[in-house]
């Protein structure tokens, strides 16, 4: 395998062999560690000595179902700490299948015409003329025109070239839509400030991955499927309504935000609910069930057409939906795809927009529920870039503090997503002390506090919350590091024979002798080097707060507030730093 | 006595016709019980992972009273 560095400045590439103690690391545990052992803690997030970091999972490549998940890292504009945000689409298997261990971009020049190609034969910088300013669609068809049409293409759109601090890396989906990103924390804006416009991944005649032991990896690798289609929901209920089928299930448990966070149940929530995106979708001819990339066999992504059945955006998720929909009093799916189709355009992550936009009415920059006004933000301001579309482009923090807005729900910096911290607590813990901002996926507690998988934790009480948390937040960085999707936890959690089998497939590769513990190390020690990392960027145990009106407004029905002392939240890390 | 039931998901196809959107205003006949009103509607009770009545996990043995809102979800993710 090998490293790729490419710096913008002095445009030179260079090859680099894998250094042994970075053998064992992949996805996540890669990119967090080359941040850390390379970014200067002083370095502005939008500066030349920043870094861009993209390394595949462990398994990425590989037979093993969904795991063709990517890492990008470095450091967030958005949260000022580590970043590593996950992607789904084509590029990890891509990645893996080059024996590309990681690809690390350097350097700062505005240029907009830099695109990287990849390919058997290393990667090139190339100039490619008329892409600057384009979204995220056009951009990928004039790639495929230029390189071939089934490339796997990373761009940035207009968000991304303005630096834009929500802004995303989009990756393509197996029907080629940039319908997947790196949503979180801004590396969009990161990719702009360097300059570099679009990725390139074509896997023609790619060596492939190298195998250990063929046969043990195959055998290990089948149970793994079996094991994730055996079970309930990453087996059936994912890809029958997709994620949104959440939308009822928090709304019943009273922590589904409404109204910026004003109450935990939203009257008109199954208009925008799972079901009812099924039931339109398979009125006009879409897909409920899609994979973001060939070999996932959870199918969680759908393909959701227009009125006149056409195609109009995928991966139409849970949190977007929400983002937009009850988070902003609007309970149109056509609107609401529409902004998702906006987001996936310009590049902007979706939760951070959608975040934002009920900060933008709590404002009063427009009322709740008018979903024109949202439509116009997009279109007049944002996309155009206009100051009013850059400060929106820049969060949710940034346009609460410009406009005085005391509740804006962030931590870190970071947009609080789909569920309520007062109402699910567990899930709250994680907003607070993640490494990454406020960040479900990073420790996804909302599995034991409302879903009953992997154990049941009252989400109402305190009790069991912080271990609960602490726990998911290990396993988490350790799954983001091999490359399979987070959904395969639900089984996981389930079923103690899941991470045995992981640890046969990644054994069966590589010719190691991993155990189980080995894995919970991995974890630890991801966080470790996340956490002591953003000590040195400044933060303290004073980051890992909660906004004060979650501690002090009540959240209806439950009448819940988020209560944990310090010392309660300061114990998640305690023995992580 | 009236509970208003909500059904989600698969379970949606388990309602009379007349409950549009899963959600079902039922008269009760006496019964006791999450489990005595899943067995009068004729609900797969197997399938009935997710019980929140007034927004609370329950059982099936949750007692219940008149004006209760109950949310049944097959088992189900996302997120
Ligand atoms: S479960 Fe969904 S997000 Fe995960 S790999 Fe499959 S399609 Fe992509």
């Amino acid at each position: 395998m090998k490293i790729y560095r490419v710096n913008l400045n002095t445009e030179e590439v260079k090859t680099e062999e894998v250094p042994e103690s970075y053998a064992p690391l992949g996805g996540r545990a890669l990119t967090s560690q080359v941040i850390s052992d390379e970014v200067d803690p002083g370095a502005h997030p939008l500066g030349e000595n920043n870094k861009l970091v993209f390394a595949p999972g462990l398994l990425s490549g590989t037979r093993a179902p969904s795991s063709g998940r990517l890492s990008v890292g470095s450091i967030s504009p958005l949260t000022g700490g580590i970043k590593e945000s996950n992607a789904g689409g084509t590029a990890a298997q891509y990645f893996g299948k080059l024996n590309i261990k990681a690809l690390i971009v350097e350097g700062a020049k505005d240029d907009g015409k830099n695109v990287l190609v990849v390919n058997k034969d290393g990667v090139k910088l190339e100039k490619v003329d008329g892409l600057k300013g384009l979204g995220n669609y056009e951009a990928g068809d004039k790639l495929r025109e230029k390189y071939g049409k089934n490339v796997s293409v990373m761009t940035i759109g207009p968000a991304g070239e303005h630096k834009m601090t929500a802004a995303s890396i989009a990756v393509s989906d197996i029907d080629k839509n940039p319908a997947r990103a790196a949503g979180r924390g801004g590396l969009g804006a990161v990719m702009g400030s360097k300059g570099l416009k679009a990725i390139v991944i074509d896997d023609t005649d790619a060596p492939g991955v190298v195998m250990h032991d063929e046969d043990a990896f195959k055998k290990a690798s089948k149970k793994f499927s079996k094991i994730i289609l055996d079970h309930p929901v990453s087996g059936e209920a994912l890809r029958n309504y997709g994620t949104a089928v959440l939308i009822n299930i928090l709304n019943e448990a009273g922590g589904l935000p409404t109204k910026n966070f004003e109450s935990g149940r939203y009257d008109k929530a199954d208009d925008t609910s799972g079901e009812t995106m099924v039931d339109i979708i398979k009125k006009r001819g879409g897909k409920a069930s899609h994979s973001c990339h060939p070999g996932c066999i959870m199918g969680c992504s759908q393909i959701y057409n227009d009125e006149d059945g056409n195609y109009f955006t995928a991966g139409f998720e849970y949190e977007t939906v929400w983002a937009f929909g009850a988070n902003c009093l609007i309970n149109d799916m056509d609107a609401i795809a529409y902004y998702d189709r906006c987001c996936d355009d310009i590049g902007l992550d979706t939760i951070e927009t959608g975040v934002t936009m009920g900060v933008a009415m709590e404002a009063g920059i427009i009322e709740f529920g008018d979903k024109d006004g949202v439509k116009r933000l997009f279109d007049e301001e944002i996309r155009k870039a206009t100051p009013l579309g850059r400060l929106l482009g820049s969060g949710s923090k940034v346009t609460g503090q410009t406009y005085g807005v005391t509740r804006v729900p962030e931590v870190k910096g970071q947009g609080i997503p789909a569920y309520d911290p007062r109402a699910v607590k567990g899930v709250g813990v994680t907003y607070a002390t993640s490494t990454q901002g406020a960040d479900h996926t990073a420790g996804y507690s909302v599995t034991a506090n409302i879903l009953k998988v992997g154990g049941e934790v009252d989400p109402l009480k305190k009790e069991g919350q912080t271990e609960l948390s602490k726990n998911l937040q290990v396993a988490t960085a350790a799954i983001d590091s091999t490359g399979l999707c987070l959904f395969v936890a639900f089984a996981v959690l389930d079923n103690e024979e899941a991470v045995p089998t992981i640890v046969d497939m990644l054994n069966a590769q590589y010719g190691i002798s991993l155990t189980p513990d080995d894995v919970t190390e991995l974890g630890k020690q991801i966080l470790k080097v996340e956490r002591n990392y953003n000590k040195k960027l400044g933060f303290t145990r004073e980051d890992d707060r909660m906004p004060e009106f979650f501690q002090k407004e009540k959240l209806p029905p439950h009448d819940v507030t988020f209560d944990f002392t310090d010392e309660e939240l300061d114990s998640v890390y305690q023995d992580l730093e | 006595m009236t509970v208003e039931i909500r059904c989600h998901a698969t379970l949606r196809d388990y309602l009379p016709e007349s409950a549009k959107k899963g959600i079902y205003q039922y008269e009760l006949k006496g019964e006791k019980n999450v489990r005595e009103v899943a067995n009068s509607l004729e609900l797969p009770v197997e399938e009935l992972h997710l019980i929140i009545v007034n927004g609370v996990q329950k059982n099936l043995d949750a007692p219940i009273q008149d004006g209760d809102r109950i949310g049944l979800f097959p088992p189900v993710g996302g997120g």
